[in-house]
């Protein structure tokens, strides 16, 4: 129906929905995809994986991101608790694809947000926000910048790649950074809180470029 | 009849694309900017001929405009909570296919209030949903069903091609066939004439 509709139409219908409801769309057919980049076009410059609030922001150079979808697994946090139970229809789900890996995840909706949670089994946790995140690239037209927000709290749950462009970060402890920047490259900058810890004069946190340290001390 | 007077009374005439002609108002054709921009100065003669779409739509269009009269100037998208009873019922009584031709026409003739009002109707079909639920909305053909139209094509193409190679055998047999009774002829009557010959001779 929509994609038959004139070109002016297929906007103003487009202007009436939100991020989330685009992202949804965009993954129906080929021909919902373009109507998708078409629309979005210079409306937005880079996504983010945001893990403090777990989903997956769209942004606009000099604003701050908006919310387009959250993930969460059967990974015990008392945050989903209340997910989990604010849902009663568990009938709806998607499924995406990232490294050959099939990811079913089942859809409910935040209460307050509005934006739809993405629920996958426990083993995809760290998958899913890549395979999510490809897909928002894709749809609305975005260059695949890998931007993360984390804490070091949460390393369990970072997302699966080896290569991040930008990344902003806290931590408590040296030693965990300093295991983490081993594993993971950081191609562009890195903004990091440090807490009190305290950085030796050889330690790989300041051999970063462009990076931004805050520290109460 | 048709008259480039402005005056509200004046009736015009608007042909379908099934060739019927019915009465709208000067002061409804009048909300329809691409009306005003081809006709209302410089006049009709006969009906005014809107046949890309059919009777139903534009009779639809026509009715909303003439509800419309007296409403104030649009000045963007109202909120849908902000309709009256009777745009409610209007949009209601509207199914899908109607909603599409609707569209198409309003935003023809350029009528920015009906266009927004439709449109904003669809967004509310699709908000919330999930992708499977928007291909149902929009009508779109889910991978099985895609699956299981190219397998009828295919088997259509079979069909085809099973027809298309029993033609070519039967136009070759037809051919042989054309042939043989022309050999046969001659052969017969040259054999009956030789006959007749040696009767002759014979005789």
């Amino acid at each position: 129906m929509l994609l038959k509709l004139p070109y002016l139409a297929q906007f103003t219908i487009l202007k009436h929905l939100e991020l989330h409801d685009h992202f949804f769309l965009g993954l129906c057919s080929k021909r919902a995809r373009n109507l998708i980049k078409c629309f979005s076009r210079n409306k937005n410059d880079s996504s983010v994986i945001n893990l403090y609030s777990f989903s997956i922001q769209l942004q606009k150079t000099g604003f701050l991101g908006k919310d387009v979808v959250m993930w969460a697994s059967c990974y015990y946090r008392p945050e989903n608790e209340t997910l989990y139970r604010s849902n009663t229809n568990w009938n709806r789900s998607i499924i995406f694809w990232y490294k050959d890996k099939k990811i079913k995840c089942k859809i409910s909706f935040h209460s307050t947000k509005g934006i739809p949670i993405l629920w996958c089994k426990d083993k995809y946790k760290r998958m899913l926000p890549m395979a999510i995140y490809h897909s928002i690239c894709e749809i609305f037209s975005i260059s695949p910048i890998i931007q993360i927000k984390f804490d070091m709290s949460r390393l369990s749950e970072f997302p699966d790649t080896n290569e991040i462009d930008n990344v902003i970060t806290g931590c408590r402890d040296k030693d965990q950074i300093e295991e983490f920047l081993k594993n993971v490259i950081i191609r562009n900058a890195t903004q990091l809180w440090l807490g009190s810890c305290q950085l030796s004069v050889d330690s790989v946190i300041l051999s970063l470029e462009h990076a931004l340290f805050w520290s109460p001390k | 009849m048709t008259s480039p007077a402005s005056s509200s009374e004046v009736k015009y005439l608007i042909e379908s694309s099934e060739g019927n002609t019915f009465d709208v108002s000067g002061a409804a054709l009048r909300q329809s900017n691409t009306f005003n921009a081809m006709f209302l100065n410089i006049g009709a003669d006969g009906p005014i001929p809107f046949t890309d779409y059919n009777e139903a739509t534009l009779k639809k269009v026509f009715e909303y405009c003439e509800h419309s009269v007296n409403e104030e100037n649009y000045s963007g998208p109202k909120h849908q909570d902000d309709l009256s009873k009777w745009d409610l019922n209007f949009f209601n009584e509207m199914d899908q296919k109607m909603f599409i031709d609707v569209i198409n026409a309003s935003n023809f003739l350029d009528i920015e209030r009906l266009t927004s009002y439709c449109c904003e109707r669809i967004a509310r079909m699709l908000r919330g949903k999930n992708t499977q639920e928007m291909i149902k909305v929009i009508t779109l053909p889910t991978a099985e069903e895609l699956e299981a139209k190219q397998k009828v094509e295919e088997k259509k193409a079979a069909a085809a091609k099973k027809v298309a190679e029993k033609a070519a055998e039967t136009a070759e047999k037809t051919e042989t066939l054309e042939e043989l009774p022309v050999q046969q002829l001659v052969q017969t009557t040259r054999n009956k004439l030789t006959r007749k010959y040696l009767s002759f001779s014979n005789e």
